[in-house]
């Protein structure tokens, strides 16, 4: 099990210990032994010091997030969430616990915590419910509240899983129940919650098998005990910023952060953003927003309160999430919007543990690092995955400086360093940079995302550097790339006349199609492509395509022309329905 | 009375040529759900290709039971002065054991050696080819087992992947799981090395990959005899196969093998390999 500061003492001994407490014989239990009632003054500082223990083990908690996502950031969250909520109660003026409680929730609930801090400001809802109209309150009330604050938490969460904080939650209402029965005071209450939390954490282990194979303790259970030891020692008057106050790896756990094995394992998963926004809506019906928010992303956790509704969901498009929440009602109205890049959180919590791109390139010490122009979420997923070590945001309508080119180049650990521009119009920026760094650059003219991804194919393959580039040369020429995108304006390109709103279909660079449909336009062009029997094609497509859609059309192309195989991909190009590569 | 070969039916050797040479071929299992069926014997190989990519459920593979040995080697016994069954990798298939098993078990008319070839398909069949031709040629025992033990070192065996999702699920990937995962359906290439699965290298397009496959099997050099086995994509056997004579002695040419149920199993449709035994160096 885990606990603070105790840390010496064999797990033998500490029962003996925690016995002793309650039987009340324990003669170091404090100065407020006895006492059986808090009021609103206690009850902010108990909020107070959690949110201190959460401030002390910010890094030590957010070592151990695997679950849901591996982003490194529960601890992060949860520290937020409980600080937004301390910052204003500690401004009220002689409060009574209901106002301490209900202030606490109704600031929590509307900081965008992600999911262990959503799921945190529920446990707090609890406490607003069940002190309701209280000027203060005994250990009864708080077994009250512990038993709400399990059922909020439940009721949020649209796909409860048991080994995560839910399950700390139920032991906590647990241990304070029986608490209450016994007759406890305070102290010896907040003694067994603590220490049950604790005892709970160090089983999430076994609970989940993806905690199990990551070789930690669930993160946000593991917060949430050190917020309830915090809680402690406010009741014992011990200070919660000791500097002994840090966890200890609990017994359950392998390691107090997550094993490289397991980062490794898991370095290509992807999660898309972490959503969150507070809507308010004339008629709210929750239990249907939640259903429909689970329908489209994951981890979705769903909060009334009063006309307005927290909604927090992971999922790859966003905007379906956001356009969700505007399309509530007619006067529905968004406020509080959070969207974070969960993989890029993932690949810099990787990377802080030592795993990760570069690392990566250390351990195989292949020399040459690569640096590609890419845009599009999908796309750059894709350079990642083929192992790009840097990636620079750019294209057709927004190309990067020689500054961002030189920076990323300085940022990968090679002396030598393959730039990919991947667009004509980047050719000459990329050439300057090249110049420019101390480093040893040798730009590769890759002028589409096709051709780029060939050459970094290849850059990974070969090993001998003289001939890389004459080879890639060779390898570019078996490689056509088209586009398909919207003429925005009627003209006449290449001799042929377009209309504002017609699809073009470009291969390599020259406009070969045109039309009023995507699929006879997109048909069209690879018509023009000369597809063999062996010719592998991918279609990468684009933020106005839907995957469905794609796959239609890929079904389509394989049947009027008999490639080996059509590849769909999740490019996330703007204005480009489709990049496609046709090797 | 000559040796008799027995091997199993992971080998590949088609028909045919075990029928010329005289090879005993007893079949692994394939099983789609509650139904199972002996390697081409209950189920043909294009008919287990149609309900592989067709069906919904996965097929598993079993080795061939003890008792389906115990029968082979009791009914060749009476006519043979031994018997040399040689199987697929004991790392990759519970066979080898359960012919061992048998010998224990069989009321046996002559003695019989099992050999693990620490190989699979036309890998192994190449071994099982090499030890008939020599039973065929009027060796002994002793020496139809050191040819078949000696082949083992000389066998090698590619393949080319049109996907790796066959052999995940079926639990046989090994050390080629690093293959797994792309994005791009990245054309895996693997090699039997130590009994195992091992990965080869990674090529773009599947038209890469026939030229990598053949690249490597050069590699090996002059070869003694050489098969190219496909499960479903013929026409680039066919290619292969005619690229590749140069390899073999004049006048003799690869032969064209399908990869069967028991191993198509789990390396699905289009997949492609290159089994050779090199030329001895004596």
């Amino acid at each position: 099990m885990w606990y603070f500061g105790r840390v010496d003492l064999p797990r033998s001994l500490l029962i003996v210990y925690h016995a002793q407490i309650m039987n009340g014989t324990n003669s170091e239990a404090g100065t407020q032994a006895g006492k059986l009632r808090m009021n609103g003054s206690d009850l902010a500082a108990m909020f107070t010091a959690g949110a201190i223990a959460l401030r002390r083990n910010v890094d030590a908690i957010n070592a151990l997030n695997v679950y849901p996502v591996i982003d490194g950031d529960t601890g992060t969250n949860m520290y937020l969430t409980m600080q937004s909520g301390v910052d204003d109660v500690t401004a009220l003026d002689t409060p009574t616990v209901s106002v301490v409680a209900s202030a606490m929730y109704s600031r929590t609930v509307k900081t965008p915590g992600g999911n262990s801090g959503t799921i945190l400001s529920q446990f707090l809802k609890g406490f607003a419910d069940g002190l309701q109209g209280n000027v203060d309150c005994g250990v009864e009330d708080f077994a009250r509240s512990c038993q709400l604050a399990r059922e909020n938490a439940y009721k949020a969460v649209a796909d409860p899983v048991e080994g995560t904080m839910l399950t700390v939650i139920t032991s906590v209402a647990e241990a304070a129940q029986e608490a209450a029965d016994a007759g406890r005071d305070l102290q010896l209450t907040l003694q067994l919650i603590s220490d049950r939390a604790g005892e709970t954490v160090a089983r999430t282990t076994e609970m989940l098998p993806v905690l199990q194979a990551a070789g930690v303790v669930d993160s946000g259970g593991q917060g949430l005990a050190v917020a309830l030891e915090g809680f402690r020692r406010s009741v014992t008057n011990e200070d919660p910023d000791d500097d002994n106050y840090t966890i200890q790896t609990p017994e359950g756990a392998t390691s107090a952060q997550v094993s490289k094995e397991f980062l490794y394992a898991h370095a290509d998963d992807v999660y898309g953003y972490c959503t969150q926004f507070l809507v308010e809506v004339n008629r709210l019906d929750v239990d249907e927003l939640r259903s429909r928010v689970s329908s489209i992303a994951d981890s979705a956790v769903v909060i009334a309160d009063g006309s307005s509704a927290s909604v927090h969901g992971h999922t790859k498009d966003p905007g379906q999430l956001v356009s969700l929440g505007v399309s509530l009602g007619p006067m529905s109205k968004l406020s509080e919007v959070k969207i974070e890049n969960m993989d890029a959180q993932h690949a810099e919590f990787s990377s802080s543990q030592g795993v990760g791109a570069q690392t990566e390139e250390e351990k195989t010490n292949v020399g040459p690092s690569v640096v590609a122009v890419a845009w599009g979420y999908g796309i750059e997923r894709v350079f990642r995955q083929e192992r790009a070590a840097q990636i620079v945001t750019g294209g057709n309508t927004m190309n990067p400086s020689v500054r961002d080119l030189m920076a990323a180049i300085d940022r990968t650990r090679a002396d030598m360093v393959y730039l990919l521009p991947n667009n004509k119009n980047i050719l000459p920026t990329a050439k300057q940079a090249a110049e420019r760094s101390s480093k040893d650059v040798c730009v590769v003219e890759t002028v589409s995302i096709p051709q780029g991804i060939v050459a970094l194919q290849h850059i990974m393959v070969e090993t001998e550097m003289d001939d890389v580039l004459q080879s890639i040369e060779a390898e570019l020429d078996g490689v056509k790339s088209g586009e398909i995108t919207r003429a925005v304006r009627d003209a006449s390109i290449d001799g042929v006349v377009v209309r504002e709103g017609q699809y073009i279909g470009l291969l390599d660079g020259s406009l070969v199609s045109t039309g009023d449909g995507l699929q006879e336009t997109l048909l069209d062009l690879i018509g023009k492509a000369e597809v063999t029997d062996y010719t592998h094609i991918k279609l990468f497509y684009g933020v106005m395509v839907t995957e469905s859609d794609t796959n239609d059309y890929a079904k389509v192309i394989q049947e009027e022309y008999h490639p080996w195989e059509t590849v769909v991909v999740y490019g996330g190009q703007s204005h480009y329905e489709f990049i496609i590569s046709i090797e | 009375m000559p040796v008799k070969v027995v091997t199993d039916s992971t080998s590949d050797i088609p028909e045919d040529l075990a029928e010329s040479l005289g090879i005993t071929i007893v079949p692994a299992n394939v099983i789609f759900g509650q139904e199972q069926f002996r390697d081409r014997v209950d189920l043909t190989t294009d008919q287990f290709y149609d309900r592989l990519v067709g069906g919904s459920v996965h097929p598993t593979t079993s080795a061939p039971s003890v008792g389906q040995f115990v029968e082979a080697f009791e009914s060749l016994g009476d006519a043979a002065d031994g018997i040399v069954s040689i199987h697929v990798s004991s790392k990759l298939s519970a066979t080898y054991n359960a012919a061992v098993q048998a010998v224990g078990q069989a009321n046996l008319g002559c003695p019989v050696e099992v050999v693990d070839s620490s190989q699979v398909s036309l890998g192994l069949g190449m071994c099982a080819i090499a030890a008939a031709k020599r039973a065929n040629a009027g060796d002994g025992l002793d020496a139809v087992v050191e040819a078949a033990r000696e082949a083992t070192n000389r066998s090698q065996c590619i393949a080319l992947f049109d996907t790796l999702e066959y052999l995940q699920r079926g639990g046989r990937i090994g050390k080629a799981r690093a293959l797994v995962g792309s994005i791009l359906r990245i054309k895996p290439m693997i090699i039997i090395e130590d009994g195992e699965v091992q990965p080869l290298g990674r090529a773009r397009t599947y038209a890469k990959g026939l030229a990598q496959l053949e690249k490597t099997a050069r590699a090996f050099g002059p070869a003694e005899e050489l098969g190219v086995m496909y499960s479903t994509a013929e026409d680039a056997a066919l290619q292969i196969g005619e690229a590749m004579r140069d390899v073999l002695p004049e006048g003799t040419r690869p032969f064209i093998a399908r990869i069967g149920p028991s191993v198509g199993a789990h390396v699905g449709p289009r997949a492609i390999g290159i089994g050779t035994l090199r030329a001895s160096n004596d």
